[in-house]
């Protein structure tokens, strides 16, 4: 049976989505194995400027749905561009990124098209025989569930963003662009009325997209103020390690580690002063970069940072304020 | 007087201890006790803090055998006005998968003529978050996940959700009904259950429905999954990924060491020794590096 490969191209503030990037590389690398084409789905009131970039990142083929009533993202009108070009005859595997706007649509496009779903994919491994091997964790993280798809079957696979790491744009890259039809586009039944931006006093952990983490390593509390100075001019959100909050010192909702009963996954984690023991290791392993500062070389945490800053925090920390308020 | 229906699970609770040290087929769960999901519980708490009892009417379902009705008693000790569970002898708890759930659910809810579903947007165990779009798939509602907060508007029967979205940051939604809404876990923190609550909720009828009282056949119900699950194994551990795409495309070698753990390599040695001003210079280039700066 044909077989198809769809990518949902996202974009949010004028450029590509970095996880709809990740998408796409692990798009191309299926297609390349399998033969078969990369169709990208751009959707969206100016979608058809980001054709060429989504080409250069791995897509054959752009199918484009410019309409104003794709501004506000509405999962049954974002769900009609992939059910119109649904053919009966073909079989597709489905990427899509989990973001906020894409945790809504993937299982959605799963439960319509009647086929399996991976949620949270680690890898994708397409096998001699022609499945698909996907691994899936299950258990809160301590197991990985192993999972056979049929390529004669549609499946839909979601990955988190941060999962799979960005490859390089290829310029020289070629594809087809196809702008389609939007007048059968169903009406949404929502309406965007407003929207709250975060205060990073009061948002939550697991949502904040930088965090500084505050450990033993200060001597008292109004030390942190320290760490308070620098936060607020990344705009990061201040978070510590369990001793800390234990002391006091840091509200408890701001505790990252295993006790707080959430995983966090920030962009970056700055964590100050911390050696790392393995519960807070645990809460925030899954962030994308993580930058520890700390007197001790050997520590834990500072043999798993993608930066290690050996030093006192009490000389770095100023140091790096007084340097970022320079800039 | 609005119908609500809030959809919870009763599962193991994953945050107990499982030890997984080679691959196998099945894992063992027999530490494991049955809870209440907690997103789900979020869910009750969120609907009861959002719409008071005078002005919307809870029904707590759930499919799984008579032991999850120890879980629709904690729900109607907090906030719930009814139960219902769906189950049949001809069921086989092993085939209970999302998509065979959600199909019982929709059904069930088809039944209850309910206006607002409310469920938890992922469980503990499987953490596919399937089951509430594939409601509203099978329901024909609309579909709004990741809600912290709901309201009804007053005259046109329409409500207003505030959605998640990125970096904290909330949507206001304004939407029609039916719809299905899920919530994550921490959204709205659940009561504590008190003594008396708790009596209470053990003389209440729960409801059930079988296959009969669905209209329901049974080769709808135990078709086969659309994946084989094939073992389990114990998790990968933590590759770096780049942040950014590099300028040049990796070469072999970079991407055999990526793949194997070892994070492809740099041109900077990531531990910095040295004066203070050195260490935040470094800092700062780094974040550059990494465009957050």
């Amino acid at each position: 049976m044909e077989h198809e490969i769809w990518v949902w191209a996202e974009y949010l503030d004028d450029e590509i989505r970095e996880s709809s990037i990740e998408m796409l590389g692990e798009a191309r690398k299926l297609a390349d194995k399998m033969k078969c084409k990369v169709c990208a789905f751009l959707i969206g009131e100016c979608a058809s400027k980001y054709a060429s970039n989504v080409i250069s990142y791995g897509a054959d083929i752009v199918n484009i749905f410019e309409d104003q009533k794709f501004s506000d993202f509405g999962v049954e009108t974002y769900l009609y561009p992939f059910s119109s070009k649904r053919e009966p005859n073909k079989a597709y595997t489905i990427f899509v990124a989990l973001t906020p706007d894409g945790l809504a649509l993937a299982p959605r496009l799963a439960a319509k098209f009647q086929c399996g779903y991976a949620a949270n994919a680690v890898t994708t491994i397409l096998q001699p025989d022609g499945s698909l091997k996907t691994t899936v964790p299950v258990y809160m993280g301590k197991a990985h569930c192993v999972y056979r798809f049929e390529m004669d079957d549609t499946t839909v696979i979601a990955m988190k963003p941060g999962s799979v790491g960005v490859t390089g744009a290829d310029e020289k890259r070629t594809g087809e662009t196809v702008m389609f039809d939007t007048h059968g586009i169903p009406k949404s039944k929502t309406q965007r009325k407003g929207y709250i931006k975060a205060d990073p006093n009061t948002v939550a952990m697991d949502e904040t997209e930088d965090v500084v983490a505050a450990g033993s390593g200060f001597k008292i509390q109004t030390d942190i103020e320290l760490l308070r100075n620098v936060a607020d001019i990344l705009g990061a959100v201040v978070g510590s390690s369990k001793p800390v909050v234990d002391k006091g010192w840091i509200p408890r909702h701001r505790l990252i580690g295993i006790s707080s009963g959430r995983r966090i996954s920030p962009r970056i984690c700055l964590c100050v002063g911390i050696s790392g023991s393995s519960q807070f290791i645990e809460g925030m392993k899954e962030s994308r970069t993580i930058i520890a500062i700390n007197k001790d070389k050997g520590a834990t945490l500072m043999k798993m940072a993608d930066l290690a800053l050996v030093g006192d925090l009490y000389e770095i920390l100023p140091e790096i304020e007084s340097q970022l308020k320079a800039r | 007087m609005q119908r609500i229906v809030v959809c919870v699970k009763s599962e193991l609770d994953a945050t107990g201890p499982i030890f997984l040290i080679e691959p196998t087929v099945k894992i063992n769960t027999k530490d494991l006790v049955p809870i209440l999901n907690p997103a789900d519980h979020a869910a009750l708490a969120l609907v009861r803090n959002c719409i008071a009892q005078e002005d919307g009417q809870i029904t707590v379902l759930t499919v799984g055998p008579p032991s999850a009705d120890k879980v629709l008693r904690t729900c109607l000790a907090t906030g719930a006005d009814s139960a219902v569970r769906v189950w049949d002898d001809s069921f086989m708890e092993e085939k209970m998968d999302a998509k065979n759930i959600s199909l019982l659910l929709s059904k069930a809810i088809k039944k209850l003529d309910a206006e607002l579903i409310v469920c938890g947007s992922e469980s503990l165990c499987e953490t596919s978050g399937y089951v509430g779009p594939a409601l509203a798939e099978l329901l024909d509602a609309v579909q709004i996940c990741k809600v912290d907060f709901m309201q009804c508007d007053d005259g046109d029967g329409s409500m207003v959700f505030h959605r998640k979205h990125n970096y904290g940051n909330r949507e206001v939604i304004s939407s029609s009904l039916p719809a299905v809404v899920t919530v994550d876990f921490g959204a709205a923190t659940p009561p504590v259950v008190s003594m008396k609550e708790s009596i209470k909720a053990k003389k209440m009828p729960i409801t059930l429905f079988d296959l009969a009282e669905l209209a329901c056949e049974s080769s709808e119900i135990n078709a086969d999954a659309n994946a084989n699950i094939l073992q389990y194994i114990p998790p990968r551990p933590r590759t770096k990924k780049l942040n950014k795409a590099p300028d040049k495309p990796m070469t072999k070698q970079q991407k055999m060491q990526m793949m194997l753990g070892g994070g492809a390599s740099k041109k900077n040695s990531s531990v910095v020794e040295g004066n203070p001003k050195q260490a935040a210079k470094e800092f700062i280039d780094f974040l550059i590096a990494q465009r957050i700066l």
